[in-house]
């Protein structure tokens, strides 16, 4: 395994690619303490905020001392033609921190009412601005990476595991199982992929809790994603099985299935790993269409894709520019995983470095 | 007949494509219980060929004409693949000249026979470590319990050599074919191999097809043996043999 340190070696010295990882780090961490880094709960909403625009921040008292963080209460105006403003009151809301507030569970095991920070009722915080029913972006932002990262992470291992096995069995046996696998495949293929996201989506009943949705989702993008990585390890079992160890191992007695996941599927881990590093985006970006169009997660649960549908509104857009926030998480995500997962199949293979994204 | 292991008769190989090339042609031995036989011939005579259609492992470019092989009266040849699987390791095995190329390089020494014992035994459970460490110990590695835990590049040469030995033997195999077993050691390890060789027989029961190009170890070691020049058996008047015989007198 000292190969894989090698390469891991060479990963570090990429340092956009280290500056990604990190960032995917902390986006992971962030997910897994949504619940007490965010100041409000999923079902929180205030219909008093509707698109209430990011909240300033002030240290300062009106008579310029230095007064701690806080936030002003705000007020809604409509002008003449009904549009919609707020303005800052007087009212004055310090920011509190670990301040108890509406009741979550930690991992959904611990009993907690602390969040990171918080401002009293009636006043809000919103640091990235409200949606249509006052509902913090920045709140449900965290919320919904729960959703749209994770759904990368195990629709990968799904699809993963089927192609790996797939591409395995069609590789080391070849002749007919391999011909009946590989056309398998290609119809697999063949179909653009989000016509057939939304024909398996038809195919599932809507009336589903969001649990039951989301795991609907996540097969169904597996189900679409597995055929390209079964083709590529396909191909390297093709030439895995003409290693020696390979024949040692028939001439020992081993059965096929024990060769399989003994002796070849193993080198070809490090190819995956850079195979399903650049598959995440794919599902992220899946499940953000699905959800954007309304087939996905449904409301009040929150994944960037559904935040994004009020999105969909030019005019929304224009007046309360801050409902394109999830975007920008979800491009920044798609775009570390794509660094990282480029650096990674180059450090592994220096040779392919500066190849494009067809190798 | 009784003594009989391995009965080879008018083994003939062709390449599939070219039916009227014989890689082996007509090829006829037998190996006695506990015997040592020798193959042996230049390159491309058929050797590797031959050790492999022992266990039943033709190469796929290559196909069966002619000829029967009999281990323990049964044919080989004839054989379904769970048979053959069962067979392999278990009853014959196999050693090979390159033991650098015949272990996964990802894969300790000691999960390799493990494994292998599991193929066969699988009931076996915590016995099979000791049984593995034992068998290490049977072909001279030292410190086993260190060796079991190596992967294969930490190893010598002469010790991959005898760790591949422990390998073929963990099933307590019938039949060894051993292919050049020291053609890739070094001439003091050879004499170690060989004087291991005759260990094995003596205290298993062996029965080794033993298979080089060097006639003058074969000669050593082997109670008879076959030479094989271009995919024939010939005898010892045959113009190869007299080459070879005097090439060992220079």
């Amino acid at each position: 395994m000292s190969e894989m340190r090698l390469a891991w070696q060479r990963f570090v010295r990429d340092r956009v690619a280290f500056i990604a990882l990190g960032v995917l780090g902390l986006l992971y961490a962030l997910t897994l303490f949504a619940d007490v880094i965010a100041p409000y709960t999923l079902r929180d909403e205030s219909r008093l905020h509707t698109y209430c625009p990011p909240s300033a921040l002030h240290v300062l008292a009106a008579d310029g001392s230095f007064s701690g963080l806080y936030v002003r209460g705000v007020a809604m105006h409509y002008d003449e033609y009904r549009r919609r403003s707020y303005n800052e009151t007087q009212d004055v809301y310090p920011v509190k921190f670990f301040a108890r507030g509406e009741p979550y569970q930690l991992f959904g095991l611990v009993r907690m009412d602390r969040h990171l920070f918080s401002v009293d009722e009636p006043g809000r915080i919103y640091l990235l601005g409200a949606d249509s029913r006052g509902r913090d972006i920045f709140s449900r932002i965290l919320h919904g990476a729960r959703v749209s990262l994770t759904i990368g992470i195990l629709g990968v291992l799904i699809s993963f595991g089927i192609g790996l096995l797939v591409g395995g069995i069609a590789g080391y046996f070849g002749g007919h199982v391999d011909n009946v696998l590989m056309r398998l495949c290609e119809m697999v293929m063949m179909v653009p992929g989000f016509y057939l996201l939304l024909a398996l989506r038809a195919a599932v009943p809507d009336s589903l809790s969001s649990l039951q949705i989301y795991a609907a989702i996540t097969i169904i993008l597996s189900f679409i994603g597995w055929a390209g990585l079964a083709r590529v390890i396909r191909g390297m079992c093709l030439s895995l099985k003409e290693r020696d160890y390979v024949l040692a191992a028939w001439t020992m007695g081993l059965g096929d299935m024990e060769i399989i996941v003994r002796h070849i599927l193993p080198h070809t881990i490090s190819y995956s790993l850079a195979a399903v590093t650049l598959a995440v985006p794919g599902y992220i970006l899946g499940e953000s269409a699905l959800s954007l169009i309304g087939l996905g997660i449904q409301d009040p649960y929150a994944s960037w894709g559904n935040m994004l549908s009020e999105a969909m509104s030019i005019v929304r857009i224009q007046f309360a520019p801050w409902i394109l926030w999830p975007a920008f998480f979800i491009g920044l995500a798609v775009m570390c995983f794509n660094l990282v997962g480029d650096a990674w199949r180059d450090a592994w293979d220096p040779l392919l470095k500066g190849r494009g994204d067809n190798a | 007949m009784n003594d009989t292991r391995l009965l080879v008769k008018g083994l003939t190989v062709t390449l599939r494509e070219q039916p009227f090339t014989p890689i082996l042609k007509d090829v006829s031995f037998s190996v006695g219980r506990g015997t040592i036989t020798g193959i042996v011939g230049g390159s491309g005579s058929g050797k590797t060929t031959l050790a492999l259609a022992l266990l039943g492992l033709v190469p796929p470019a290559m196909r069966v004409k002619s000829g029967e092989i009999l281990f323990e009266g049964r044919d080989v040849l004839g054989m379904d693949a769970e048979e053959l699987r069962r067979l392999r390791g278990a009853r014959i095995s196999m050693s090979f000249q390159e033991p650098s190329g015949a272990f996964d390089p990802v894969v300790t020494i000691g999960a390799h026979i493990l494994a292998a014992m599991a193929a066969h035994n699988p009931s076996a459970g915590t016995l099979a470590r000791q049984k593995m460490l034992d068998l290490l110990a049977l072909v001279e590695v030292p410190d086993p319990r260190r060796v079991a835990a190596c992967y294969p590049h930490e190893l010598s040469g002469g010790l991959r050599q005898r760790a591949m030995l422990a390998l073929a033997l963990c099933a307590r195999p019938a039949l060894l074919v051993a292919d050049e077993p020291t053609s890739s050691l070094d001439v003091t390890l050879q004499a170690r191999v060989m004087a291991l060789f005759r260990k094995l027989r003596r205290e298993l029961g062996v029965s080794i097809v033993l298979i080089a190009h060097d006639l003058g170890m074969v000669r050593r070691l082997a109670d008879e043996t076959v030479i094989l020049s271009q995919g024939r058996v010939v005898g010892a008047d045959h113009a190869y043999a007299k080459a070879l015989m005097a090439a060992e007198e220079m």
